[in-house]
């Protein structure tokens, strides 16, 4: 099953920033509860729940409440190793775009 | 459940550039200066085997972490116009494995006196056997390198 390009960018935007990667690599080794995850995050716990959305909207992480627990787990349908290289290419296209657009601007006056 | 061993995608990405397409032409065709711009941050490292910009003719580049050029792309000029476009298949591979194919698309347009970059990679990605999610062992892994990957780039805010 292929992701449509709007659940692409999503994924591309969730995984673009430190502190989602690595919630997400946290739960890459197992399903855990939003305390858990916050524990060795430098940030409120409501700036967690904030990430968190949008993981869960990028379609890379399900959450689910029991009790008063919200238990977090990765996607593994949406994460699979071919969809993670295309969104690798593509933040590297995008890097290396706006190195071009630098390269050019420094190297104005040597010609 | 059989997952699919290829997966299909587009990527379009278009910058204005205040130069002149010959100016930003000049940048894509020179391994020199490729070599400055193209990697996706200082922490990644580009080396050129082998540069023949010229229709027909194959590059031969390895990048990768900082001292570490895991990957090895083979790009393979098919068409090139001078200040209008250049048109590759790019091959990207980890060892033996090979990870993507790619018909990259570059298009030059002046706007005024700057330029508008399109670029088009339409890509065709190898899952490998032990890439793809479904057991949980083959997942992690691929998520390590993942992280791995992302850490040697991180993404400035």
């Amino acid at each position: 099953m292929l992701h449509d390009p709007a659940q692409l960018d999503l994924m591309f935007q969730a995984l673009a920033d430190p502190a989602r990667r690595q919630m997400v690599d946290r739960l890459s080794r197992g399903p855990a509860s939003v305390t858990q995850l916050a524990e060795p995050l430098a940030m409120s716990l409501s700036a967690v729940v904030q990430h968190l959305n949008l993981l869960e909207a990028s379609g890379l992480v399900r959450t689910q409440k029991v009790g008063r627990v919200r238990t977090c787990q990765i996607e593994p349908k949406a994460l699979r190793a071919a969809e993670h290289w295309i969104n690798e290419r593509r933040l590297s296209w995008e890097r290396r775009l706006d190195r071009l657009g630098d390269f050019l601007a420094e190297t104005k006056d040597e010609n | 459940m059989t997952e699919p061993s290829v997966t299909h995608a587009t990527i379009v990405l278009e910058r204005i550039y205040e130069a002149s397409p010959a100016r930003v032409f000049q940048a894509l065709a020179d391994p020199q200066a490729r070599a400055r711009w193209g990697t996706p941050s200082k922490n990644v490292d580009l080396v050129y085997d082998k540069a023949d910009f010229r229709v027909g003719g194959l590059d031969i580049s390895r990048c990768g972490p900082r001292g570490s050029l895991i990957y090895r792309v083979e790009t393979r000029y098919i068409d090139i116009e001078p200040e209008q476009r250049i048109v590759s298949t790019e091959l990207v591979c980890e060892g033996w494995n090979r990870l993507s194919v790619s018909l990259v698309t570059v298009e030059l347009q002046p706007v005024g006196t700057s330029t508008r970059l399109v670029l088009t990679d339409q890509i065709a990605a190898f899952g490998g056997k032990d890439m793809i999610a479904g057991s949980q062992a083959g997942f992690s892994a691929a998520l390590d390198n993942l992280a791995v990957e992302l850490r040697h780039q991180p993404v400035d805010a």
